[in-house]
């Protein structure tokens, strides 16, 4: 092993490099003494000796360092004199240091951090071969408007409406096209399921699957089996296939997961299978626990499985023969028109007119434009038509918005990045010119330009690197946080994936080459230059200088907006904070049940109603308890139409929000009485029907002064109005007030109040967190498996329902405050350079008489319009943001006075600032000086 | 092949051959080779200490401080097991040199 003696010894060498040199001073001496004493021997007098013995052995710097070379470490050894130098250099700026590793830091950090989130959305695949072959079916049929849908809707121009979901029967058809076109897989997400294992509740998203489901997309089970087309037949045994990551949760091993029972919404299902890791589901960023077959529908829901007019099964399609595409969606098409009864054509010649749509907020999200105004010429649309989407991401649902959000941030954090890049190109080379004469002096001493572009590019290194690692420090910690803030905005969605080190890599990489290039400049200037001449003179300049107040301005620009974003979204927070709520915001807990019509029938609705209600008035700390039909705050409404009596005003149809409510719900909630009696035991199913307003709706549809006691009539039924409430805020902070009236839950029969949840509001004082302990318990006592969803207090309810401009408002915050210091950096290094250049002149004009003031005035001046450009360009680029910013105001215009004045005062006091400084040290030189220092 | 190369390589060799016959200090090495080749080489300090350097990292060679005949203090050198497998490897290919350049020298 004697190369490994040899490393050994060569580092060893490099440890003890001074004593090496001193060991070889005193050999040398030694040779030189025994030398001397020889030739005195030789008779030679003292003084010839020693001159013989000097000439013999030559020149004794050059011989230590070519014996030093001889250990062939001599770049290391170098290198180490070159960070011991550059190490001094960064100590000296520590402040210059420190903001450039800092910049850096945050935006290589953040560029990375959100970039990893940005392709775990964008970029991820759903785990299966071949899955560019997947497409999601679109459908576009006339019977989707009428139908009751779960899935998403779209309304298209010519009063066509698109879906993503489709009947069982048109699933059947679609499977039957297998020969022709490949695989077409249904699925269908159990919404609100109550899933319950080894008698605890264990909830997860579960979804139906068709029986091709899983040999479609080609998914083999981890063991087990899967779920396969002779389970989902009606009849078939109730099996379930659970995830990888649900089996982890609740089961220990293998022997215990499969052949146990799983309980869900009350039925049990018998687990055959466990999928494999990663598998989690065909949605985009959306993780199923577990899959139950299609043919189960009608266990688990309300209704029967070929009920045509139930749309409920999203289609995707695995092409795996080689047709076109439009050849695939041909056949999907025909396919279509076979599965829906000819009577849907004539329902949708009638229904061609304008007409407007009802809103019932119930189920799936229905995206309601008004379309009658589109009257397009030339021939009309198919009106069955098949589209297709991309299907190798899995089926998405959520993530549009999310994503214009997401690139917003992406943009800034590249920004961000992009300023550090030059803020530190910028330094370095403001601090390389002025440290020119240095450099030439040490090229004039003999030293290699390798060696003096060597050491500003180790300098460089060390920044970038540093910021590197700073920036991996901040991506680990801020992610988790971007990640903990998004999943409170936006729920369900699993955006964790890995972090994405090419990013960070990238970044770093990125500085380094800007370190690098800029670094570099200043050395290859100063070797380009005459030596002589480089010593002389000061006032070389570098080209790039004149493109440096442009990237001052982009930096003021690139801070002046985000400065403009931030105090525009501050100030609707703070108009979101104090919205008049017409209810009580403190002390008020509410809930929802979810009731599957497979559990409750509707009459069995109002007993559980009154059993809930009984037993939570019990708790201790409960003032008062009532129950609704619709939770506040929740975007979700209801609405009636067609408000008819002859009391009301001639008026519009103007849609009407209502909530029906239980007998305490003014008490509960804090609502208060501008006229008349809230409900009262009296008004029952036999008396008349009563109904309470609020102020809009007296407005809106009543002339006379107090419409107490008037009637009006909605849906078929008359009502008395009883009551006149301050406007309240329903499903929205914020939504406009519009007219909203409360039905009185003791009078609307079980058939009228159908609804999916059943919300319930307490009156508390005491601990929430104690208190939503002894609810869920008093629930659980009553029955052990209705999903209890969104326990909350109405003040979390709001805080959460701004939590999305609080996030934008902090993030915004965050890298304005990151902007302002990258363009105070910026200008402060720039104005110090020409400063710097100016002395000279500076000097002269003072030496003339000039005052201070006079002297830099012309600094001043050129700093002033930087600044004034910068600010110009970023309020300018207002235009392009505000677009996107607007949804995230409120009560704010995007052009408004009052931040557009903070905002350029504090950007020009701070630009102003950093001017000022190294203007006044400037003024500090005697006018002497700076002329002799030339 | 460079002349320096060549040089430089035979010195090396030179000095481990030297210092087969015992341990010296640099001067005694470079006056050893002097004497023995009849003073058809003068060995260079600038070629010495480097190749005695050379020598030194890579372990053909070990260095201490020790004392002269006359009691001066000195860095004497001595061959390692390594160095002494060195001379054998690089006689060998010294002697296949000098053949070939005769042969050349003969016959051509």
């Amino acid at each position: 092993m004697l190369w490994i003696e040899q490393l050994i010894r060569k580092l060893r060498h490099l440890t003890k490099e001074k004593s090496f040199n001193e060991e070889l001073d005193e050999e040398m001496n030694a040779h030189l003494e025994i030398m001397i004493e020889e030739n005195m021997k030789d008779g030679m007098s003292p003084e010839k000796a020693r001159k013989e013995a000097f000439k013999r052995f030559g020149n004794v710097e050059a011989l230590k360092e070519s014996c030093d070379e001889s250990w062939g470490v001599r770049i290391l050894s170098d290198l180490n004199q070159d960070l011991k130098f550059a190490t001094r250099k960064i100590k000296k700026h520590f402040l210059f240091s420190i903001a450039a590793v800092l910049s850096l830091g945050i935006g290589i950090g953040s560029v990375t951090a959100l970039f990893s989130i940005f392709n775990t959305v964008r970029f991820q695949t759903l785990p299966v071969p071949e899955a560019e072959n997947l497409r999601e079916i679109r459908v576009i049929n006339p019977r989707v408007r009428s139908a009751a849908t779960r899935g998403n809707t779209q309304e298209l121009p010519g009063g066509r409406r698109m879906a993503n979901v489709v009947n069982y029967r048109t699933l059947l058809e679609f499977q039957k096209l297998s020969p022709n076109i490949g695989e077409v897989l249904g699925f269908a997400e159990i919404n609100g399921s109550g899933i319950r294992v080894n008698e605890q509740s264990a909830g997860a998203n579960a979804m139906m699957v068709s029986g091709n489901f899983f040999s479609g997309l080609q998914v083999d089970p981890l063991f087990g089996r899967n779920i396969n087309v002779n389970d989902d037949k009606m009849g078939a045994a109730q099996v379930a296939v659970i995830s990888y990551n649900y089996w982890k949760q609740h089961f220990s091993d293998k022997t215990t997961a499969v052949g146990s029972i799983l309980y869900l919404n009350k039925i049990a299902f018998e687990i055959i299978g466990v999928l494999p890791e990663g598998f989690n589901g065909p949605l985009h960023v959306k993780k199923i626990g577990v899959y139950i077959p299609l043919a189960m529908q009608p266990l688990v829901h309300d209704l029967q499985l070929m009920n045509e007019t139930h749309f409920w099964i999203s289609p995707i399609v695995r092409l795996t023969t080689p047709i076109t595409e439009n050849a695939a969606k041909s056949y999907l098409t025909e396919a279509l028109e076979r599965s829906l009864p000819i009577e849907s054509l004539q329902i949708s010649n009638n229904s061609s007119g304008p007409r407007q749509v009802i809103i019932e907020s119930r189920g799936g999200i229905s995206s309601t434009e008004n379309s009658s105004s589109n009257v397009s010429s030339g021939p009309p649309p198919p009106l069955f038509e098949v589209r297709f989407l991309e299907g190798k991401q899995g089926v998405m649902n959520q993530t549009d918005r999310f994503e214009i959000y997401f690139n917003i941030l992406i943009i800034t954090a590249s920004l961000i990045l992009l300023a550090a890049c030059s803020n530190l190109a910028g330094m370095l080379l403001a601090r390389g010119i002025a440290s020119k004469g240095e450099t030439t002096t040490k090229l004039a001493l003999g030293a290699g330009k390798i060696r003096v572009m060597r050491q500003s590019l180790i300098e460089s290194a060390i920044l970038s690197i540093s910021g590197g690692i700073l920036g991996w420090l901040i991506l680990l910690l801020g992610k988790s946080t971007i990640l903990k803030t998004y999943s409170s905005v936006y729920r369900n969605l699993e955006l964790d994936g890995p972090n994405d080190y090419r990013v960070l890599l990238f970044g770093i990489a990125a500085t380094l080459l800007a370190g690098f290039v800029f670094g570099i400049t200043p050395a290859i200037q100063s070797y380009r230059t005459n030596l002589i001449e480089g010593m002389r003179s000061k006032n070389t300049r570098i080209r790039w200088f004149n493109v440096g107040p442009l990237f001052v301005s982009s930096q003021i620009a690139f801070a002046t907006l985000l400065i403009i974003c931030t105090l525009l979204v501050s100030r609707s927070i703070h108009h979101l904070n104090n919205i008049e709520l017409g209810y009580a915001k403190e002390n008020v807990m509410s809930f929802q049940l979810v009731i599957h019509s497979s559990v409750y029938k509707p009459t069995q609705i109002y007993s559980l109603m009154n059993q809930v209600t009984d037993s939570l008035s019990m708790l201790p700390g409960v003032s008062s308890v009532s129950s609704s039909d619709v939770p506040l705050l929740s975007g979700m409404r209801r609405t009636g139409q067609n408000i008819v009596s002859m009391e009301v005003k001639e008026t519009e149809d103007i849609p009407v929000r209502t909530l029906t409510v239980t007998e305490h719900f003014l008490d509960t909630v804090g609502m208060s009485l501008v006229d008349g009696r809230g409900f009262l035991p009296t008004d029952t199913p036999e008396s008349e029907p009563v109904v309470i307003i609020n102020e809009t709706f007296a407005k809106t549809f009543f002339t006379t002064p107090n419409p107490i006691n008037k009637h009006f009539r909605l849906r078929n039924r008359d009502y008395r109005v009883v009551g006149i409430v301050k406007d309240f805020k329903y499903e929205d902070l914020r939504m406009e007030n519009g007219p909203a009236i409360l039905l009185c839950a003791s009078q609307t029969p079980p058939n009228r109040f159908r609804t999916k949840r059943l919300c319930f509001q307490l009156k508390t004082h005491g601990d929430d967190l104690q208190m939503a302990k002894s609810i869920t318990e008093a629930i659980r006592k009553i029955d052990s498996e209705v999903p209890l969803r969104n326990l909350r207090t109405i003040e979390t309810k709001y805080s959460d329902s701004i939590s999305r401009e609080k996030f934008a408002a902090s993030l915004l915050f965050f890298f304005s405050a990151i902007g302002i210091i990258l363009s105070f950096i910026g200008i402060y290094s720039l104005i110090s350079f020409t400063v710097n250049q100016r002395l000279r002149d500076i000097g002269i004009r003072r030496a003339l008489g000039a005052n201070f003031q006079q002297s830099i005035a012309f600094i001043f001046k050129s700093s002033m319009v930087m600044i004034f450009i910068g600010l110009l360009i970023g309020t300018a680029t207002m235009a392009i943001v505000g677009k996107h910013l607007t949804e995230y105001l409120y009560e704010v215009e995007v052009w408004d006075a009052y931040t557009l004045i903070i905002t350029g005062a504090s950007v020009f006091t701070i630009s102003a600032f950093a001017t000022i400084i190294p203007s006044i040290r400037a003024s500090r030189i005697h006018p002497m000086d700076t002329l002799r220092y030339e | 092949m460079n002349q320096n190369d060549l040089l430089q390589g035979t010195l090396e060799l030179l000095i481990l051959r030297v210092l087969a016959s015992g341990e010296r200090h640099g001067y005694g090495i470079a006056k050893r080779i002097e004497q023995v080749s009849g003073n058809t080489f003068l060995v260079k300090m600038g070629s010495l200490y480097p190749a005695l350097n050379r020598l030194e990292s890579k372990a053909y060679v070990n260095s201490y401080w020790g004392q002269t005949d006359t009691g001066r203090k000195a860095k004497i050198y001595a061959l390692t097991d390594d160095g002494r497998r060195q001379i054998e490897t690089e006689t060998n290919l010294w002697d296949g040199y000098v053949n070939g350049i005769n042969r050349i020298l003969k016959n051509a």
